[in-house]
């Protein structure tokens, strides 16, 4: 691979990627993989009870207990303890009333959730502290359980948070122009209730924390599976009153994040730090998968009310809609998944009217925070819906109805006039829809299974329906990444960035942005993520952020460790800057091969000796740059599929799935592939298999994988991907997110090729998800 | 889990009412109850140890009050268990009627779980409801013969 006069060539290219070695031969750590002398492990007493004063904890029998080191319940932490941070404060909307309550590291007086963490046991390990568990006397005087979304507004219903009048967490109202003067001339209003529910991020690997207080060196040091090592690493230094140099957080590989790993500050995460320099110990914590069900965040409910107005060729003149948000026993995410559902609602379509109202209820189930997509699901669903309806009523192409109401390319930047979750309003920056519905329409065939494919299943008696369905995308927000590239002597370039890294093939992503300006190859490249010993400033990987920000940081850097290289080499070589090229690793001079210098030897060059120094300068071929967007870039696309029903059985069987997506200048198209991949199964559980059913007492009833159904491989299908490229003009490399793009539409899309294919057997379906059984009860009855 | 129900014992009125006030009879229509005492102030109080699909052997430290007493015609059970794996908590309103020499017992029974028994057996337990009851209602029929 080389690169002459451009740079950045490898840009679009399908590199290997540079992690698989390490994950498929085992030598990827992973926290579960620390172990260290005279290491402690943890179990937590939860609650049974979802709602309940906590009366008395009888810690002495499990303190007696073999093996046992410590038991800790909330008023054994002292000052220590406090509720977490609200991480996302409400972004300045006018109308807007906001109740913070945060989850505490030991439930003190009351327990608002099943599971929420009482007390934690520290022992010689994991079997000593669960028996020991066992023998915690926890005394709960029960209150009645809020198990709904809509429960939690009734009249009488108890009050979760008893500072609080009610548990209404937040009342938020945006509006555009008159929806009412709109809908007033509308050849049709369409209204209808939505209801769409979400479910666990089910990663392959828990959340699990180590941490080790080193009195000799005054360090402490956390593994945590979190998606934000640095903030981890700031707030923990604050809460243990540590400047922040004393306190290293490392991310390491991590088994898929999904969101919950970037809430902040589990209990679990105040806690182990805390007890290892209590105990001057390690102590190791591993969530296991029950635990996981309760006490890592999930995502839930939110019930729609909505209405759309349309003239008659179903143009958009508004849409109204007022919606309840379940928010689980507390708030720290503040209002982020509600106003992603606002904002997400309007899609890729010209809405020149709107007014949006929400109700954030607290319930007491476990802490709502986003799940890839994050609150975006609920708004597609509505509004793909509501133009799915208006094309039925207006006897228009479902396709068409879409393409008449998409915004046009000219139309960009597109101010929305309401405020984005990440407090800077709503713009589009960039956009081109038609192409991507265009693409979509021609690899599923939508004439032809209409005109063609439609009938001869009907003729063999086969129920089978298709759909096409369109959203948006807010990625890429601010504030900002970092990335620090350096060329070391022995020619290898190591980049070193503070996002952490969850599965997304940053280790290749990176390299390749690095490796075009440094003329080498992504293999040569080293990526470092998720240490903030090694990297002091960042945020964290959330957002579908992570290419967008710290990939420009990394190019950035590494486009002025190119100076550096062209610098060096041109004093070597007694050449002109300009008449040199980098490629294969070196530097020559042009039509000279045999004036040429190593990069690996100018990175001794450049670390001068005695006597060589002169003012200025600085050693090293090595460059720090840090990006940071004005607002989020906007990614956009287009799903479409041909789905069979089994009205026997109700089961599904997906006989073609399509994604055309924009996002922007594609790195790695592998990599970008691999997402939506990943997406898409996200998608495919969140419509038909994912649901966490919980009692009318808020007992959750399906905590395990035999009753909580993930996808299998069986039932993704092969999926048939194509990209359309409108570069973000946000960011020099054009790059917007696709991280939760696949996961998005998926149920819109389901709702409307299950219509399609059963007719008016089933009727309208409103409500996602979906499961075996409801379609049976939808089709057969109870 | 709601279950209603009903059950013919072949014994008179009288005699299921007074059995069901015995603690080895109670214990043997609460399916899973390995001990049961009869304290001074009328509670019954035991053990009992359920199994209920990957759940084996949840031992449970049970409570049993019976209120509402209107002999020989209806009384209400209210049944709490506490144990490691989270808690039981019912309350069962049960009827007695004559059916010539036999006895009718008409039951309704809303029965919580919760914790960690509920969250994998509950769904389980709620299709095996039923059937539990009336198998401890039968071992309850055979000690009265």
């Amino acid at each position: 691979m080389t690169t002459t006069g451009t740079i950045g060539s490898l840009i679009g290219e399908s590199a290997p990627r540079n992690e698989d070695h390490r994950l498929l031969t085992g030598d990827a750590l992973f926290v579960d993989d620390v172990h260290l002398d005279g290491m402690l492990h943890v179990a937590f007493v939860r609650s049974d009870y979802a709602h309940g004063y906590l009366r008395h904890v009888d810690l002495s029998e499990a303190r007696a207990h073999l093996g046992v080191i410590a038991v800790y319940a909330a008023d054994d932490l002292g000052d220590y303890w406090a509720p977490g941070p609200l991480l996302v404060p409400p972004p300045p909307i006018e109308r807007c009333e906001f109740r913070s309550a945060t989850q505490v590291p030991l439930a003190k007086d009351k327990v608002r959730h099943v599971g929420e963490a009482i007390v934690m046991i520290v022992a010689e390990s994991r079997y000593v502290a669960e028996d020991a568990a066992a023998l915690v006397e926890v005394h709960i005087d029960p209150l009645p359980p809020v198990a709904t979304t809509e429960g939690a507004l009734a009249d009488g219903a108890a009050r979760i948070h008893e500072q609080f009048d009610s548990n209404e967490a937040a009342h938020v109202v945006q509006e555009k122009g008159d929806y009412e003067a709109a809908a007033a001339g509308a050849a049709h209003r369409i209204r209808r209730r939505f209801k769409m529910d979400r479910g666990a991020s089910a990663p392959m690997e828990n959340r699990g924390i180590v941490a080790n207080w080193d009195e000799q060196g005054g360090e402490l040091t956390v593994w945590d599976t979190t998606q934000a090592p640095i903030p981890i690493r700031n707030g923990l230094a604050r809460m243990l009153g540590l400047p922040e140099r004393q306190v290293r957080v490392i991310a390491p590989f991590i088994g898929g994040g999904f969101g919950p790993k970037i809430m902040m500050f589990y209990p679990e995460e105040v806690l182990l730090p805390w007890a290892a320099m209590q105990l001057k110990r390690p102590v190791k914590w591993i969530e296991d998968r029950q635990e996981s069900f309760f006490a890592t965040t999930q995502e839930r409910e939110q019930i729609h009310d909505a209405e759309l107005a349309v003239d008659a060729e179903g143009r958009i003149l508004g849409v109204s809609d007022s919606f309840l948000c379940d928010t689980g026993a507390y708030n720290p995410y503040g209002l982020t998944i509600p106003i992603n559902s606002q904002c997400t609602l309007l899609g890729p379509y010209a809405v020149p009217n709107y007014w949006s109202e929400f109700r954030l209820v607290f319930t007491n189930k476990p802490t709502v925070t986003p799940v890839r997509g994050a609150g975006r699901q609920h708004g597609v669903f509505v509004m793909e819906r509501l133009l799915d309806l208006a094309a039925s009523e207006l006897g228009i192409d479902r396709a068409e109805i879409r393409r008449r109401n998409y915004l046009p390319p000219d139309a960009f930047p597109h101010d929305h006039e309401i405020l984005y979750q990440d407090f800077a309003p709503l713009v589009y920056d960039s956009g081109n829809y038609e192409p991507a519905l265009d693409k979509a329409l021609e690899m599923i065939g939508w004439d032809q299974f209409k005109s063609e494919l439609r009938p001869a299943y009907e003729a063999e008696g086969r129920s089978v329906g298709i759909g096409i369905v369109s959203y948006v995308e807010g990625t890429g927000v601010g504030p900002y990444e970092g990335a620090r590239v350096t060329i070391q002597t022995d020619g290898r370039v190591c980049v070193t960035t503070g996002v952490g890294t969850q599965g997304q093939g940053h280790f290749t992503s990176f390299a390749q942005l690095v490796a075009g300006p440094l003329g080498v190859t992504a293999a040569d490249v080293d990526v470092i993520t998720g240490d903030t010993a090694k990297f002091n400033w960042g945020t964290g990987t959330f957002a579908s952020r992570g290419a967008v920000v710290a990939g420009n940081a990394c190019h950035a850097a590494a486009l002025a460790v190119r100076e550096k290289v062209l610098m060096t080499a041109a004093a070597a070589l007694g050449a002109d800057h300009e008449e040199l090229e980098i490629a294969d690793g070196s530097v020559h001079v042009r039509d000279a091969p045999d004036r040429a210098i190593s990069l690996g030897d100018l990175a001794s060059l450049a670390n001068p000796l005695r006597g060589a120094v002169k003012p200025g300068t600085e050693p090293g071929l090595e460059a720090t740059a840090y990006f940071g967007p004005e607002h989020g870039t906007t990614a956009s696309g287009v799903h479409a599929m041909v789905l069979e029903v089994d009205r026997e059985t109700a089961t599904l069987n997906i006989l073609r799935y399509v994604v055309v997506h924009d996002c922007g200048t594609v790195i790695n198209p592998m990599i970008v592939e691999g997402q939506i991949h990943g997406g898409v199964a996200h998608g495919i559980g969140n419509s038909f298999y994912e649901q966490l059913v919980f009692d009318e007492g808020a007992q959750l009833m399906n905590a395990s994988f035999m009753d909580y159904l993930l996808p299998t491989a069986t039932d993704v299908p092969h999926i048939e991907t194509a990209h359309v490229t409108t570069p973000s003009p946000l960011n020099p490399l054009g790059i917007k997110g696709v991280g939760e793009a696949g996961a998005i539409p998926v149920a819109a899309l389901f709702a409307q090729a299950l219509e399609d294919a059963l007719g008016s057997d089933v009727g309208e379906i409103l409500e996602m998800p979906l499961s075996p059984n409801l379609l049976f009860k939808l089709l057969h009855g109870d | 889990m709601l279950i209603e129900s009903e059950f013919l014992f072949s014994a008179s009125r009288e005699r299921v009412y007074e059995g069901l006030q015995s603690p080895e009879i109670l214990a043997k229509a609460l399916p899973g109850t390995e001990r049961l005492e009869l304290l001074e102030d009328g509670r019954y109080e035991g053990e009992m140890v359920v199994s209920v699909g990957p759940v084996t052997a949840a031992r449970f430290q049970v409570s049993v009050e019976l209120v509402d007493l209107v002999e020989p015609e209806s009384f209400t059970m209210i049944v709490g268990g506490k144990g490691k794996l989270g808690f039981v908590e019912g309350r069962a309103d049960i009827r007695l009627e004559d059916r010539g020499d036999e006895c009718l017992m008409i039951y309704r029974a809303d029965l919580g779980i919760g914790g960690r028994v509920a969250s994998v057996g509950q769904r389980l337990l709620d299709s095996v409801g039923k059937a539990m009851s009336q198998r401890g209602l039968k071992a309850v029929n055979k000690m009265l013969q």
